[in-house]
């Protein structure tokens, strides 16, 4: 091992074949970008105890939530071959982000889709279960304030009911409600009494009292929403040297980011300007903003894929999508059954209904054992029926229905078979 | 504070105590920074109101609206006289322009965020009380950088703390609690627990993780 040390603080350091660069459990505050060679990271899947090896490729960061976030390493980092990385402090880290919005953004949507996973997976094992309709469940709030004679949050969350699902099957009872509420109809129902009375946990602040007296139940349940979040051990670094910079990163635009990105970087020293200039293609600043390849698994790609879809973005679903299809080095035929046909889904939701069809039928014939054959049976059954060919459609919803294990795509294909009233 | 005057009278929004911010499971395309006051974030379990945080001045909420399109996961309600910045999703890149430091706030709170989600998790996962017990332990004692392992350590902990972190009512808490301080292995008082070999926890957990999968 060989330590360079340059002006900013940034290290380099070369490491033999089959280093450790951490242990899991390790309490640090280093964040590390790989200039070259090779690093492994290995860690466990909670839900399944199977082993997971990620690759970092060149010019890409990794160990930057357990820095940021203070807590222990999550994984055991080796280097494979003779390896360079850097190792940037937290505050060298900071000066590179601020000065580069777009890897903040990208690292700030893996982040996401990553609390979203692990959330889904409390849910899961909580019981609780993972298809609830949205609507019913804030008219259940509603409900639920106004049960406990909290008329002020009970209309607003009925009002909130009124906003988005005018038409939906409570709408009546919502606006009934919002009517009594408002014309002061509305009495406060006698608290039941085996609800035990407020007992006030000693983190709450100095709120008025009678923001909890109808409160039933007033555990402080550090959950999930995180309870550490006091901003004292946040850095409010006023460095805004770097700041000239920030001019040229235009929102958005991945081309304007490696301008940015190359301007950024430029000052940091000669260190960071070799790192730049060493590079001899463009792919290294592409993967440089790609933040960590532990955040960025192919299974956090899909999934931030499927919120592009859900949230209407289908063009930049099937962008990621295509990326994890064309993947030569994924391990994993169920990922990539998938992201087939999800991009089956895309089109659909697209409109693009013929090339909806043939990418799922292209799926199914290249791979008819596939787990996924259901799924994408149910899929061209749905093009169909957008097509406004239900006779088409009919075949593909009963075999789907016919199909074991019963599952929720069984369900669907019944309840669709009569909806349409075959 | 973190933002300038401006950004108060442009974005700014204030709550009398006891209002709504937003509501669980109503469509979201804002976040929010508490400029002054604080609220509180709940939860409806089993159709009561359950208070997960409450949080300060220069907190941040809602943030998950900023990059993906879900409905919020919690509700937030004022807890006195408030007054919040409020930004919608399409200002974010402009405001991430103005206010870098920002950004970066949020990767830290990410950070955090999914470790501590990951780690109850982790807890829930464990099927014996006792082990979420030791494992709820172990993973206050991880978060304080300033605990020392190798000897005994104080955790500001109330046994319904460790209820809620670990899933298990208060009784089967209380009693799995009773039984660690009846062995020796605790000290058990009413606003904190002392544990005398927090790695011994550590080692029984671990091993116990790695027989689940085995």
């Amino acid at each position: 091992m060989s330590d360079v040390i340059t002006g900013s603080g940034i290290r380099t350091r070369t490491y033999k074949s089959q280093a450790i660069v951490y242990f899991e459990g390790d309490k640090s505050e280093s964040i590390y970008i790989l200039k070259k060679g090779k690093v492994l990271l290995t860690y466990l899947r909670p839900e399944t105890g199977e082993e997971i090896k990620e690759e970092v490729r060149p010019g890409e960061f990794f160990g930057v939530k357990s820095a940021l976030g203070k807590y222990p390493r999550e994984e055991n980092a080796q280097t494979i071959g003779e390896t360079v990385i850097l190792i940037l402090t937290p505050a060298d880290f900071e000066r590179i982000v601020l000065s580069n919005i777009m890897v903040v953004k990208k690292m700030l949507r893996v982040f996401s889709n990553q609390l979203r996973r692990i959330g889904r997976a409390v849910r899961e094992v909580m019981g609780e279960t993972n298809s609830v309709d949205p609507a019913n469940e804030l008219y259940k709030i509603a409900d639920h304030y106004a049960a406990n004679g909290r008329p002020q949050q009970a209309l607003y969350a009925y009002k909130k009911y009124m906003e988005y699902y005018p038409d939906g099957k409570f709408a009546s009872s919502a606006m009934k409600m919002i009517q009594n509420i408002e014309s002061g109809n509305y009495s406060a129902p006698v608290v039941p009494v085996s609800d035990t009375p407020v007992s006030r946990p000693d983190a709450l602040p100095d709120a008025d009292e009678d923001m909890f007296s109808s409160s039933s139940d007033s555990d402080s349940d550090s959950d999930s929403l995180g309870n550490d979040f006091g901003s004292d051990d946040f850095s409010d670094s006023d460095d805004s040297g770097d700041m000239d910079d920030f001019g040229t990163a235009e929102s958005g635009d991945i081309d304007d980011f490696e301008a940015s990105e190359a301007a950024g970087l430029s000052d940091f020293g000669s260190e960071m300007d070799s790192f730049v200039s060493n590079s001899p293609d463009d792919e290294l600043l592409d993967d440089f903003g790609l933040g960590e390849p532990l955040n960025e698994s192919p299974e956090d790609r899909f999934s931030e894929a499927v919120s592009f879809r859900e949230s209407g973005d289908c063009n930049h679903a099937i962008e990621i999508l295509e990326e994890i299809r064309s993947d030569q080095s994924l391990n994993n035929p169920d990922l990539l059954h998938k992201a087939y046909i999800e991009i089956g889904r895309c089109k659909l939701d697209q409109g693009k209904l013929q090339e909806a069809l043939s990418e799922l039928s292209l799926f199914l014939k290249n791979n008819p054992r596939s787990a996924f054959v259901k799924e994408a049976l149910f899929e061209a059954g749905n093009v169909y029926l957008k097509a406004g060919s239900k006779d088409k459609a009919i075949p593909y919803f009963k075999k789907v229905a016919a199909m074991p294990p019963r599952d929720n795509f069984n369900q669907q294909a019944l309840a669709l078979l009569k909806e349409n009233k075959f | 504070m973190l933002l300038d005057d401006h950004f108060l009278e442009r974005f700014g929004v204030e709550y009398a105590p006891g209002e709504i911010i937003f509501c669980e499971y109503e469509p979201g395309h804002e976040f929010y920074l508490i400029h002054s006051g604080s609220v509180k974030i709940v939860k409806l379990i089993n159709n009561r109101e359950k208070i997960m945080d409450v949080m300060y001045a220069g907190d941040v909420f809602g943030e998950q609206a900023i990059l993906e399109a879900e409905p919020r996961s919690a509700t937030v309600i004022a807890a006195g006289p408030t007054k919040l910045l409020k930004f919608h999703r399409d200002n974010f890149d402009a405001l991430l322009k103005g206010n870098p430091q920002l950004a970066y706030k949020l990767l830290v709170i990410f950070s955090k965020r999914i470790y501590d989600a990951k780690r109850r998790l982790m807890i829930l996962l464990l099927n014996e009380p006792p082990l979420k017990v030791m494992d709820v332990l172990c993973m206050l004692a991880e978060q304080n950088v300033n605990v020392d392992m190798h000897s005994q350590v104080v955790l500001s902990v109330t046994p319904k703390d460790i209820s809620s972190w670990s899933g298990m009512s208060i009784e089967e808490t209380q009693n799995a609690l009773t039984h660690m301080m009846n062995l020796g292995k605790i000290e058990l008082y009413p606003e904190k627990i002392i544990v005398k070999n927090i790695l011994d926890f550590q080692r029984q957990v671990n091993s116990r993780r790695k027989q689940m999968f085995t």
